[in-house]
């Protein structure tokens, strides 16, 4: 679907695959954000491409929102097809070594984590030119270390590309509201993430695209103060998660 | 969003947060050659912001609207239908349905957890049945009727791009996963659980590739799964509770 006007999704839900892919089309080439889980899903993404008449654009880039396998395991895919891989701190090793931080641990149904190298190692503030478009990496460390959003502003709608660190979820007729990320990654760092969310709860954005679920097409920043709120609600007294945050483990496999 | 190729949504929950309330309520517009064809239109005036401002962002302003379909005669879902009348557009609703639409009555529920305005009620232009085709700006929609969510709950078939699309109201609606299949709320004044079993049993035999609801969310593959989901749905959530229990 065309969520905006050069803004697609081409895998989630609606496709029947529960991670959602997006590609976004630039002047001569696309820039992808997260790649899906495994050749299946990517087979669906290129169906979609081609839907949208897009297959003769190379795709110059793919976003890595975090480190997780069913966000980049076909990563090595697309880079052999010429894509630069980019990635925040921290995540971009994981994914390079293929350790821990891929949490490929609890996506032991699926084949093993093809490492793939990062061409583009961002941080907060970074700004990466691909396809003639200007796109934002803003950290947001705590559902992984390196996780990013990367942001682009087009035809004066801010458009936020949420990873898992913020989902947009909503019940029958209720209100949309946030819905916070999983908490089995090696490097969950609970604090950290709260200091996040409550960073980004006064960040202007109108459309959400998370990497799964549903999106926000309007007034994004609602969904961002409620992260927050979320947040404060359901981790209060809660016991910290913070069980292993060093690399003990990484770069064992 | 441009859904599908001249398929856009222009309401839903995804356009929530409004002053009146959540948005809930899925519309959808349909470009033909040189005109519109709207599919439920909403019950709020914001609404009809939201509606206009998603024409306008996809360089549909100026196409007319031929003829506004509507699934069933809830305010929630057609409130607006006086206002898409008066733009020109022709108001399509299944038979059984038609009369609450002009009448306004205690069938329109516009009352009770929707916050609207005071229903304004409209003339049907066209009151269709079952099998009846809607043909315009080249564009092909078979009616289906699937009475039982209301009496007159009508669900519109459209072949585009080799794909079927089945609009299906309240009738059928997708989980929050787009995979599960919801049935429709059961509190209207017109609601027949037996009607709506039927009907449920006609449709999950039909084939779809994409399921587009007036509520919730949508579903762009293997529809089909859907339609048959929502037999074993209603199996599991219909039966009667059993009359011994040890």
């Amino acid at each position: 679907m065309e969520i905006a006007r050069n803004v697609y999704r081409v895998a989630g839900p609606p496709y029947g695959t529960h991670e959602n892919v997006y590609v976004i089309k630039g002047e001569s080439n696309l820039v992808m954000v997260d790649t899906g889980i495994d050749e299946e899903e990517l087979a669906v993404a290129d169906e979609n491409i081609s839907y949208w008449g897009l297959k003769d654009y190379p795709i110059s880039h793919v976003l890595v929102t975090h480190s997780h396998y069913d966000h980049c395991a076909n990563a090595h895919i697309l880079r052999k097809r010429g894509a630069k891989i980019v990635a925040g701190p921290s995540d971009a090793e994981g994914i390079e070594l293929g350790d821990d931080r891929t949490a490929s641990y609890a996506f032991t149904h699926k084949r093993k984590f093809a490492p793939c190298h990062v061409d583009l190692k961002v941080k907060d503030g970074d700004v990466i030119n691909a396809a003639g478009l200007k796109i934002e990496a803003i950290h947001v460390p705590g559902y992984t270390r390196g996780s990013m959003f990367y942001k682009i502003v087009a035809e004066g709608k801010t458009i936020l590309f949420t990873g898992d660190v913020v989902r947009v979820a909503f019940r029958q007729l209720n209100f949309l509201h946030a819905k916070l990320g999983w908490s089995g990654g090696m490097d969950y760092d609970r604090e950290e993430y709260y200091r996040t969310l409550k960073k980004i709860s006064n960040m202007e954005a109108d459309i959400l695209l998370p990497g799964h679920g549903a999106l926000c097409m309007k007034e994004g920043w609602q969904i961002l103060k409620n992260a927050y709120a979320t947040a404060r609600f359901q981790w209060y007294n809660q016991p910290t998660s913070k069980i292993e945050t060093s690399s003990a483990r990484a770069g064992s496999q | 969003m441009q859904i599908l190729k001249n398929i856009y949504q222009v309401t839903g929950i995804a356009y929530g947060y409004t002053p009146s309330g959540p948005i809930g309520n899925n519309t959808y517009v349909i470009k033909g050659k040189d005109a519109l064809v709207m599919m439920d239109c909403g019950g709020s005036d914001e609404d009809v912001r939201v509606i206009d401002e998603g024409l306008k962002y996809w360089g549909l302003s100026n196409y007319p609207i031929s003829h506004v379909l509507i699934s069933h005669a809830h305010a929630y879902h057609m409130g607006n239908a006086h206002v898409f009348r008066k733009r020109g557009a022709k108001i399509v609703a299944g038979i059984e349905d038609a009369e609450a639409i002009e009448l306004g009555d205690h069938r329109v529920v516009d009352s009770g957890p929707f916050k609207l305005r005071p229903y304004v009620p409209c003339k049907v232009d066209i009151r269709v049945k079952d099998g009846d085709i809607i043909q315009t700006a080249e564009l092909k929609f078979e009616v289906i009727s699937v009475p039982g969510h209301t009496p007159g709950s009508t669900l519109y078939k459209l072949v585009m791009h080799g794909k079927t699309v089945f609009f299906t109201g309240d009738a059928l609606k997708v989980g929050d996963d787009c995979k599960g299949s919801v049935l429709g709320w059961s509190g209207g004044a017109g609601y027949n659980r037996e009607k709506y079993f039927e009907s449920i049993k006609k449709i999950s035999q039909l084939h779809a590739d994409v399921i587009l609801p007036a509520e919730y969310q949508i579903c762009l593959e293997d529809g089909w799964k859907i339609l048959q989901d929502s037999y074993l749905r209603a199996l599991l959530e219909w039966r009667q509770p059993a009359e011994y229990d040890d």
